[in-house]
């Protein structure tokens, strides 16, 4: 049995609604946590609201498990886990407890990343300073091109399935991606020591 | 040259397209053609190539524990009847909005269609009181003339004088021409009311009435047919579109004692322009018309008519009608934002 095969007869399980049926359905969490969290924590940037999100995207996905229609299930997981963090920034947006200017992704636009002291501790762990940096600058792209970025370029997903989890447009996906490339271009010249030969940036090709 | 040519935002997104084979065939081969020739536009595909380089090193993320369900979460999680929703966010509430803005909506309008029928009334019942109010102080004048005969002064302008006073003044005239033949009677009349007022003024009244209801049917009738000759009287006439007043100053010249003849024999003229006015869009024959409207009606001057009829009641009606139909309004308002909020937070 193919894991996809596999993967549709835990999806009937799992509509069952009895015991079994959660058990079959969390096979398919260990499955698919670290995309699901990967996803919610590059919109949301805080560790700790990321958590929130993949747990209860996961608990939204099998209440709704009777809307799912068939194709990629990882990627109808990151749909529900990207709405359940775009509605959480909008909350906050609505109520925020700090300035919006502190708001993750509200300063794209800024130089290279600086070694940061309030780093999460997971950050902290990242013994590669190259992958930091990176990490920082997508951190600064906002909300919307990040979620882009990190589908594309991170965990690899073709404009269309991007384009169906995000609810967006394939031109939209497009333009997000080439700009979100560009501000982490630009974000990573400002640490050309950190790179490597290979993928020395030039300075030119600047945006008129 | 064409690498003289800055990058724009949509070279970089061909660019990005490029890279993860996302054009199409025709964009595929212009955009290798130009970076073939634009050596800026190849070190920007170097660099963007660069980038999605190191982007890919990243590692994917690792959660940082299990994220299983257990029955507990499903089920906590699994009830949302168990929410307590606002009366205010209910559909049972906009659809009562809904209705109660119907309902005052209509009572509304009821109350401002009253408000205008009420207007129009007060409209006639004023015609009624400025038309009837001279013929009552003439009566007054005539108990106190002995000779009611006498010519009238030169016409003085009227105390007022108001559109409709001049519309239905031109009915007056008819009057007056009705009055002319009966000269004899009016004069018995005045007479016998010198004696006796009382007996007088009922008679007066009594010939007034019939003029002033035909005043009215007249200028109810010929308000769409008149022409606008009438509004612009000629000299002789100027006696004539003098409302009622005209002839109240007319009978008040009795009283003066010398012209009191000129009074009433000044009636066949007023009647011959009134007449002269009256051809061209009415009947050919003033007196006919007169004959035709004075009969069947009640006189609405046989009880005494409201000087100038009240409008704080119509008013009352009219803002009671727009603050309903406000208030209607709002709860329509209400119910449409209480829906929206609620289908949006459904999609959600």
């Amino acid at each position: 049995m193919s894991i996809s095969e596999n993967e549709q007869a835990l999806i009937q399980q799992a509509r069952r609604g009895d015991a079994p049926a959660l058990d079959a359905f969390n096979v398919l969490v260990l499955r698919y946590q670290d995309s699901v969290y990967s996803l919610s924590v590059r919109i949301m940037i805080d560790p700790a609201s990321a958590d929130d999100v993949t747990q209860t995207a996961f608990i939204t996905a099998y209440q709704r498990l009777d809307t799912y229609q068939g194709g990629s299930f990882k990627a109808w997981l990151l749909k529900i886990a990207a709405n359940q963090a775009y509605d959480e920034l909008r909350r906050r947006k609505r109520r925020p407890s700090v300035s919006v200017d502190e708001l993750p992704g509200a300063d794209s636009d800024d130089g290279a990343p600086l070694p940061d002291a309030a780093d999460t501790p997971e950050q902290i762990s990242e013994a590669n300073e190259l992958q930091r940096a990176i990490r920082s600058c997508i951190d600064r792209l906002t909300p919307d091109y990040r979620a882009v970025l990190v589908m594309c370029d991170v965990d690899a997903f073709d404009y269309t399935t991007t384009a169906e989890t995000l609810g967006i447009a394939l031109g939209t996906v497009k333009s997000r991606l080439s700009r979100a490339r560009s501000n982490v271009r630009d974000c990573l010249r400002g640490v050309p020591e950190l790179l490597p030969m290979q993928f020395r940036l030039k300075d030119n090709g600047k945006i008129s | 040259m064409p690498d003289s040519r800055p990058l724009t935002e949509f070279d970089f997104e061909l660019l990005s397209a490029y890279i993860d084979g996302q054009l199409s065939d025709s964009e595929r081969q212009l955009i290798e053609t130009r970076l073939a020739d634009e050596p800026s536009l190849s070190a920007a595909l170097d660099d963007s190539r660069a980038t999605v380089a190191l982007i890919k090193l990243l590692p994917p993320t690792q959660a940082p524990r299990n994220y299983t369900l257990t029955p507990q979460m499903v089920s906590a999680r699994s009830q949302p009847a168990h929410r307590v929703v606002p009366f205010a966010k209910t559909s049972v509430f906009s659809a009562l909005s809904t209705a109660a803005a119907v309902v005052l909506l209509v009572i509304g309008v009821s109350f401002l269609t009253q408000s205008s029928d009420q207007e129009n009334a007060n409209v006639a019942m004023l015609a009624t009181s400025i038309t009837a109010q001279p013929f009552e102080e003439a009566q007054s004048n005539a108990r106190a003339a002995n000779t009611a005969l006498a010519a009238p002064a030169e016409p003085t302008r009227p105390i007022s004088a108001t559109n409709i006073a001049e519309v239905d003044s031109l009915a007056l005239t008819d009057a007056a021409q009705l009055i002319a033949p009966t000269q004899t009677q009016i004069a018995a009349i005045a007479e016998q009311a010198a004696a006796e007022s009382l007996a007088a003024g009922s008679a007066m009244q009594a010939l007034a009435a019939p003029t002033m209801t035909e005043g009215l049917l007249f200028s109810t009738e010929s308000e769409g047919t008149l022409s606008p000759d009438l509004f612009l009287m000629p000299p002789l006439g100027d006696a004539a579109p003098d409302d009622a007043g005209s002839v109240q100053d007319q009978v008040e010249g009795a009283g003066g004692g010398t012209d009191n003849e000129n009074a009433f024999e000044s009636a066949p003229s007023i009647a011959q322009s009134a007449a002269m006015t009256e051809t061209p869009t009415t009947t050919p024959s003033s007196t006919a018309t007169s004959t035709k409207t004075m009969t069947p009606t009640v006189a609405p001057t046989q009880t005494r008519p409201p000087q100038v009829a009240p409008l704080s009641t119509d008013d009352t009606t009219r803002t009671a009608g727009l603050v309903l139909i406000g208030v209607a309004i709002v709860l329509f308002t209400v119910a449409g934002v209480t829906t929206w909020k609620r289908r949006s937070s459904a999609r959600q």
